[in-house]
């Protein structure tokens, strides 16, 4: 039953009720132009990132091929399950984590002895920093193009090098060699963009704790061992997320230098889950199998993540103390 | 207003995000739906329907927009215009050719007019009832007469069962052609090694090629200095079977449901030919690689001989070096006949790189028009002329070029390998046909591992064959 209110106990509330239908106005007026603000961004997210999300799930539960959207079959759980039968699946996982073992750890180490160099004061100081992080800044295709011409078993410059001194040399740099020569790549290509981030990490440590250390007799070494790298955790531990989720989604490097063996299929020491993924979907047209094996990844992706935050309390140093767990 | 419908008519963010994601996922199906209703030329239930009937379209005052997917180089910008000049009611639009986005455009119901592919990916798309039947625009049409069409557009033809393809109506063309057996040779190569020079009227046995292969090769301790032999590998199945199907045999059951590969000798036999030249380093393989590829190689002489079809007669001319350039004008580059498998000549080609148009185009006719002109006009005479490839249309033949010392020997050689090129080769509905193929990557993702000694020969082959069969049987799930 609707409520009815007399003209008396209206005009006795009116103050109250301008005040607060002034109020509420401005909180619309607030809010409306809050999401008009967003909006853009928010129908973006929704649009490329909530929905295309939603359709890959979907479709990972399905034979779609890219093509067969009238007859397109419900698999359920096949095709996550066909990936723990797929030993091509299996192998390639394997050498990601191989690869990603080696590349992570070399990739933060250059990067953070470079930022450590760089962070001195020694001469051409900008100039070296631009050098280094020039790789990252050139597309990855004339990387790769130049490093193949570097690494030729046969015309290679690396090996008319050697030969001269052992004449003949045709080193298979990129397939019997092919782990370590896409991690030299690798992290020729990212050191540049790891330094970078090191070297705002360095500047912002307070020099007066360097100093104080030094005053109360610790030699350089005690003080990067003890001031340093326990004030540099945080930016390390973003760092190896990130180098994590990276290596783990490898692709365009091994393809790349593949490029002109046949159906660019990369040699078998860097056919990684990514590489796989990829031929699934574009060679076999199984873009629902591609899409669950992608989905696994990101599980894989996902627990790596979670293992490394859950870790960080024991090592990653952390100014301000939360419920007495930071270091 | 009361009180209580006032605080009803409030938007909660709650509310506006509702609001939002309505108004967004509103937007999204209006996006996605079919900016009109489907054509009469949309396939229906089996492949005879999916065909229009020429004069069904938009009227001709409105310009209308026909979308081609060809390589620019193949569809110049000045082809375009003179094409809109003569069709002054249609504007075309050329597209890079790009399968996933055609296929995106097709699902999202806009898809292009006309798409560029290779025969072996047309008995997929037929089965999947993607092109046009134009043979009633092509009953009526004065360009284009089937007694007309080069062999290698049956590849295009085919009657109401994807699996025969080779007759019946016409699906498509091929943009122009060659018989892609035929070998490609350095004279000066071959005359270094103490070669006797081949003849261009007899063609050579594969055993031939491998001992010349043999005495091509140049190694400078461990380096390749020079390759022997090479061919385009992510075509690698298309020559075995070409050689199996010369000898009555074939690498899939004749129902194409299964690969015929471990326990078919001859088969086999095919597969160890490529093989063996990759064991022994006289050719392109993961153990001996190339920076570049095979056609630069050849193009910079540091290959001897190179299966490639005509077409590769205007590529030399392309990416040699000035000093090869000299060469193959001084008729030092050659092309020689395809070679014999077990006594066996056949020449077909196995790309056959031609067009289709959609059925589910908005215009057929228009669309039509420019696959015609195309086809069997000016662009189709400036290919001609061009030597990178034999016409689609018979009748153009007499525009290949044949001047000069390398021009006539190529010529010469063409000319009887036409005959030898009037087949086909039955590709499998049910593999996706791509470049590479399913067949071809899957050897090119465990010969590796086979040289190395990590798997043997019939493993490698066990393997191929396995995963072709769990190929094949996806492509029956999602098709039939």
């Amino acid at each position: 039953m609707a409520t009815t209110y007399s003209k008396t106990t209206l005009s006795a509330n009116k103050p109250r009720r301008w005040f607060w239908q002034r109020t509420h106005t401005r909180r619309i007026t607030r809010s409306i132009a809050f999401y008009a603000f967003i909006s853009p961004w928010l129908i973006g997210f929704v649009l490329l990132g909530i929905i295309p999300l939603a359709v890959g799930i979907l479709a990972s539960f399905t034979n779609y091929d890219g093509i067969n959207v009238e007859t397109v079959k419900w698999l359920g759980s096949r095709n996550y399950s066909r990936v723990f039968n797929d030993s091509e699946a299996i192998y390639a996982f394997q050498r990601t984590l191989l690869w990603s073992a080696l590349n992570v750890p070399i990739w933060l180490v250059v990067s953070f002895t470079l930022a450590l160099i760089l962070n001195q004061g020694i001469k051409a100081r900008g100039f070296f920093r631009t050098l280094f992080y020039l790789p990252s800044i050139i597309p990855v295709v004339a990387v790769v193009w130049a490093w193949r011409l570097l690494l030729d078993p046969n015309n290679g410059v690396l090996n008319a090098i050697i030969s001269i001194f052992r004449p003949g040399t045709a080193i298979l740099w990129t397939t019997e060699y092919a782990l370590p020569s896409l991690t030299a790549i690798s992290v020729w290509k990212g050191a540049g963009v790891g330094m970078v981030i090191f070297l705002a990490g360095l500047q912002g440590i307070p020099r007066e704790l360097e100093e104080a250390a030094v005053i109360d007799g610790a030699t350089r070494l005690r003080v990067f061992l003890h001031v340093t790298i326990p004030l540099m955790t945080p930016v390390i531990f973003f760092q190896l997320i990130l180098g994590i989720i990276g290596s783990l989604q490898q692709f365009d490097l091994p393809v790349l230098l593949a490029g002109g063996r046949i159906g660019s299929v990369p040699p078998r020491a860097t056919y990684f889950y990514v590489v796989h993924t990829m031929q699934q979907i574009f060679t076999f047209s199984r873009f629902g199998y591609g899409l669950a094996l992608m989905w696994l990844l990101f599980v894989v992706i996902v627990i790596f993540t979670v293992i490394v935050f859950r870790t960080s309390r024991y090592w990653v140093y952390y100014e301000v103390e939360a419920k007495g767990e930071g270091k | 207003m009361n009180e209580s419908l006032k605080q009803s008519m409030r938007m909660s963010r709650r509310d506006f995000l509702r609001v939002t994601g309505l108004t967004v996922a509103g937007g999204v199906l209006v996006a996605c739906a079919p900016a009109a209703p489907p054509p009469a030329a949309v396939p229906a239930a089996d492949t005879s329907a999916a065909q229009s009937t020429p004069g069904t379209s938009a009227p001709a005052a409105d310009k209308i927009e026909v979308q081609m997917m060809m390589n620019g180089p193949e569809f110049t910008d000045a082809e375009i215009d003179i094409f809109q000049e003569k069709n002054p009611g249609i504007i075309a639009n050329r597209l890079d050719p790009d399968t996933t986005r055609y296929f995106a455009m097709l699902a999202a119901g806009n898809p292009p007019d006309i798409l560029r592919l290779q025969a072996p990916q047309f008995p997929q798309l037929l089965a999947r009832k993607i092109p046009l039947n134009l043979q009633p625009f092509i009953d009526v049409s004065e360009l284009v007469h089937v007694e007309d069409l080069a062999p290698a557009n049956n590849y295009y033809r085919s009657g109401s069962d994807a699996l025969e393809i080779g007759d019946g109506d016409v699906y498509g063309m091929v943009k122009d052609w060659s018989p892609d057996m035929t070998l490609w040779a350095n004279l000066d190569l071959i005359e270094e090694a103490g070669l006797p020079a081949p003849s261009f009227d007899e063609a050579m046995t594969y055993q031939d090629v491998r001992l010349y292969a043999e005495k091509l090769v140049k190694f400078e301790g461990d380096r390749t200095v020079n390759r022997g032999f090479d061919t385009n590998q992510p075509w690698i199945e298309r020559f075995w079977m070409v050689w199996l199907e010369g000898m009555g045999n074939s690498l899939f059951s004749d129902d194409f449901k299964e690969m015929q590969l471990v326990k078919n000798d001859e088969a086999r036999e095919a597969v160890a030919w490529h093989f063996d030249l990759s064991t022994d380093k006289l050719s392109i393989s993961p153990s001996n690689p190339s920076p570049s590829w095979f056609g630069q190689d050849f193009a910079t002489g540091t290959l001897g001989l190179l299966q490639f079809g005509f077409w590769y007669s205007g590529g030399i001319e392309v990416w040699s070096d000035d000093a090869m350039k000299e060469k193959t004008a001084a008729g030092r580059i050659v092309m020689l006949p395809s070679p014999t498998w077990k006594g066996v000549k056949r020449g077909p080609t196995i790309t056959a790189t031609g067009t289709i148009v959609t059925a589910a185009t908005k215009h057929p006719e228009e669309a039509y028009r420019l696959f015609e002109w195309y086809n069997a006009e000016e662009a189709a005479d400036n290919r001609a002329k061009s030597g990178w490839g034999v016409p689609a249309l018979k009748s153009k033949y007499a525009m290949i070029p044949k001047e000069g010392a390398y021009r006539s020997q190529v010529w010469g050689v063409l000319e009887k390998e036409l005959k030898d090129a009037e087949t086909i080769v039955k590709f499998n509905p049910f593999l996706a046909g791509g470049e590479p193929g399913e067949v071809a990557s899957l050897y090119a993702q465990f010969m590796e591992q086979t040289l190395n000694g990590d798997i043997t020969f019939d493993e490698m082959l066990e393997k191929i064959e396995t995963q072709t069969n769990t190929a094949i049987q996806d492509g029956i799930d999602r098709i039939l």
